[in-house]
């Protein structure tokens, strides 16, 4: 079962993931760094799949930022930083996402016109992308986490703070939006 | 016409999303072996998840570790100033107390200094675009004025004020008593300037110092691979390409014997020249390239400056590579790879073109 195992991580991984992390509470620039090395990657891929390129930047920024107030704050006893990075990435998102509607509903109303959606503001991608544009972006958020970065439902659902049937339920939804989106686009 | 189905179609996404307990999953295996609308499910599904991974956004080296870059800058940042996050309302209120009366005082300082500086036969204050004072510190005073179009920076820290001067010209103005810690430096692309008390003027055009004039005390400039020069008060040094250049009996010293081929490489005019003479030839631009630095270029344009560079230097395309290496340092003093740059384009400033 891919999506239950994809997550896991080696004990090896999980210390160093808390001794970084523990350094970078402590001011410690370079466990910042090394954290950034292992894991800025997914994250930008992550970030650039719920937004754009350009945004991604600036969220993944924030994400490694919010590290260093929030680090601290971290369970020395998780499996491995990852989900609470990507935890962090996909607030960042939200917020991020927040302002872009405010800045569009400010310019629509300037224009009197109603704003535009998020995915016609969008350069024209292929097929998938686009696709996986117009998904709403709790569904997008959820087939991302699942297909593509292999969190099982459950971590998805405590990353997400809903309830594990609501995962599956969006889940589902997502895929049959992806496929009717797919197959109107052919 | 009715397309066939099958009941335990669903079972197909609910094993993917790990629903089904073992042996649950164990009996649908078993079903789907003899069942192809169920296997026909599970591929879309399948396919599904590859499609979405093969759409993988690029991710670029080059911008990770521009990215890299900035937020260790910003990290860094917000470690040093971690008090104000910290102190409470009453430590606040007596900071802000403090700071007011230190602007105050570095206020009235930099409007009597600055007069003083006016009062300077050779500044022409219509060129000025920018200033910068250090004070504040017992028995040290220093002002830097920048030309239009001079790209510089300027770093307090451990005992140095030090500026770097990429591209213009800068007058500085520089007070300290003999017993002061704090010492100037004016880092240049082929060396650096250092202030023994003093009021000096420094040029750099094209990657290279072109031009050094004393009006009081005296400076070093220091080269890489060059002799050190001292310019005195009232003279000046100034670099010219051309094999015919000769040196004048002035208060220019050199002061350590040159490797054999320096002067080849590097004639230098030397000559007593006042600072009233003329104006100075540098100052392209109509504001500050420090100040229009500060606009918020897209990170990638840093990228695209820098690629562009790269590539004409791989093309052998030099005296372009030279032009888009300091575009560079121009846009993006800041820049992720402004060493990178600035220690090919710095290099070359005396080589020797013969004149026709």
């Amino acid at each position: 079962m891919r999506l239950t195992t994809l997550s896991s991580v080696t004990p090896e991984r999980a210390i160093d993931d808390a001794l970084l992390v523990r350094r970078v509470a402590e001011g410690d620039l370079s466990g910042l760094g090394e954290l950034y090395d292992r894991y800025a990657g997914p994250l930008l891929r992550f970030a650039a799949r719920m937004a754009t390129w350009s945004e991604a930047e600036d969220i993944v920024q924030e994400v490694f930022l919010r590290v260093l107030r929030l680090a601290g704050d971290y369970d020395p006893g998780a499996a491995s930083a990852r989900p609470w990075l990507y935890a962090l990435t996909l607030r960042a998102t939200q917020e991020h996402r927040r302002a872009f509607r405010r800045w569009t509903s400010l310019l629509g109303r300037f224009y009197e016109q109603p704003p535009r959606e998020l995915a016609t503001l969008r350069e024209t991608r292929p097929d998938i992308e686009r696709a996986l544009a117009r998904l709403s972006p709790a569904k997008r958020e959820v087939l991302l986490l699942a297909e593509v970065e292999g969190f099982g439902a459950s971590e998805i659902a405590s990353l997400l703070g809903i309830p594990v049937g609501t995962v599956w339920t969006r889940l589902h939804h997502a895929r049959l939006a992806m496929r009717k989106l797919l197959e109107s686009s052919l | 016409m009715r397309h066939a189905t099958c009941s335990r179609i669903w079972e197909a996404e609910a094993a993917r999303d790990g629903r089904l307990s073992a042996s649950e999953l164990e009996r649908f295996e078993l079903h789907c072996r003899s069942c192809a609308i169920c296997q026909g499910a599970r591929a879309t599904l399948r396919s599904l998840g590859a499609d979405l991974r093969a759409a993988d956004p690029a991710v670029e080296e080059i911008a990770v570790r521009r990215l890299r870059y900035s937020l260790l800058r910003r990290a860094d940042a917000a470690l040093k100033t971690p008090w104000v996050a910290r102190s409470n309302r009453r430590n606040a209120r007596v900071a802000f107390v403090a700071a007011s009366a230190l602007l105050a005082v570095g206020l009235s300082w930099r409007v009597w200094w600055g007069e003083r500086l006016a009062q300077e036969p050779s500044r022409d204050p219509s060129a000025s675009s920018s200033g910068n004072a250090a004070a504040g510190e017992p028995g040290y005073e220093a002002l830097a004025e920048a030309e239009p179009g001079t790209v510089w920076q300027r770093r307090r820290a451990e005992g140095i004020d030090e500026i770097r001067l990429s591209e213009g010209a800068l007058s500085i103005a520089v007070r300290h008593a003999a017993s002061a810690e704090r010492r100037m430096v004016v880092r240049v692309p082929d060396g650096q300037v250092l202030d023994t008390g003093t009021r000096f003027r420094v040029a750099v055009s094209g990657g290279r110092t072109t031009d050094i004039r004393v009006s009081e005390g005296a400076v070093v400039f220091q080269r890489p691979g060059q002799p050190d020069v001292r310019v005195d008060e009232g003279s000046s040094w100034s670099a010219e390409v051309g094999p015919a250049a000769q040196a004048e009996p002035s208060a220019v010293h050199v002061m350590e014997p040159a490797p054999s081929g320096a002067a080849a490489r590097m004639p230098e005019v030397a000559h007593p020249r006042s600072d009233r003479e003329g104006k100075h030839a540098v100052g392209r631009g109509t504001r500050s390239a420090q100040s229009e630095t500060d606009g918020a270029e897209h990170p990638s344009a840093e990228d695209a400056a820098y690629l562009r560079w790269i590539a004409l230097l791989r093309a052998g395309r030099r005296e372009e590579a030279r032009a888009a290496g300091l575009d560079y340092l121009r846009r993006f003093p800041e820049g992720f790879r402004r060493g990178e740059v600035e220690s090919v384009v710095a290099p070359r400033p005396f080589e020797v073109t013969s004149k026709p």
